[in-house]
């Protein structure tokens, strides 16, 4: 799934710890799903939607392929 | 302040998990207070089977007979102990960590399988060739499959953290 986070976060100078912190995750599970590696949980993705204050369509983008197993 | 900012968020983007607790513990090594409490509960733990095998040689009570269940049982008791720790820890880790932890149990479980099948074949195989004495007994014991799995599980989880 593709995603925009780090424009987002960008935008609002937010480190990957920082965002981590806000979302109560690990910094390396921001950035695993920064770099497309992994996708996350919808109760996850709408917290993210809820710090950028943006709707979960406006971040992420579908593009047929699923988080590895 | 921007400038540290944007060194900040450089240095912190692809960065990894870190290799050598989860090579050593298989756990992430994010000193997060459940990590530090699974470590804690792990040392006493071992401390405990260790100090009760120094007593239990020392006072030659391997030797009765009366306390081989009580020597046997221990060794059950300490890893059940630390595999209700670790479940304890598990419920406190982020969906990919969590996912990742469970995804090594998986992958350790099927190796596991695949290990014992080719032990049971290699094990008697080598028997007739070397004449060694296989006891296929000492599989059976729980301290056993716990050493052998918990490195390989390590491994898993040490590959899975470089995938993420």
């Amino acid at each position: 799934m593709k995603n925009c986070l780090r424009v987002l976060r960008a935008e609002r100078s937010l480190s990957q710890a920082d965002l981590a912190e806000q979302l109560e995750v690990s910094r390396q599970t921001v950035n695993a799903i920064e770099t497309e590696r992994y996708d996350p949980s919808i109760s996850l993705a709408f917290k993210i939607a809820a710090v950028f204050e943006r709707s979960i369509e406006e971040i992420f983008t579908p593009n047929g392929n699923g988080t590895r197993i | 302040m921007n400038a540290e900012r944007q060194e900040l968020m450089s240095k912190t983007e692809g960065a990894q998990w870190a290799a050598c607790p989860i090579l050593l513990w298989g756990i992430f090594g994010t000193k997060s207070p459940a990590e530090r409490r699974f470590i804690m509960r792990c040392c006493y733990a071992g401390a405990v089977a260790a100090g009760w095998v120094v007593v239990a040689f020392s006072l030659h009570l391997t030797t009765k007979r009366v306390f081989r269940p009580v020597i046997a049982l221990l060794g059950g008791g300490v890893i059940t102990y630390i595999a209700w720790e670790f479940r304890r820890y598990l419920l406190q880790l982020d969906e990919l960590a969590r996912r990742m932890q469970f995804e090594a149990m998986a992958w350790t479980y099927l190796t596991g399988l695949a290990l014992a099948a080719w032990l049971g074949v290699l094990l008697p195989f080598s028997r007739t060739l070397t004449h060694w004495p296989y006891k296929p007994g000492f599989l059976l014991l729980t301290p056993f499959l716990f050493f052998v799995l918990e490195p390989i599980r390590a491994a898993w989880l040490y590959y899975l953290s470089r995938r993420y």
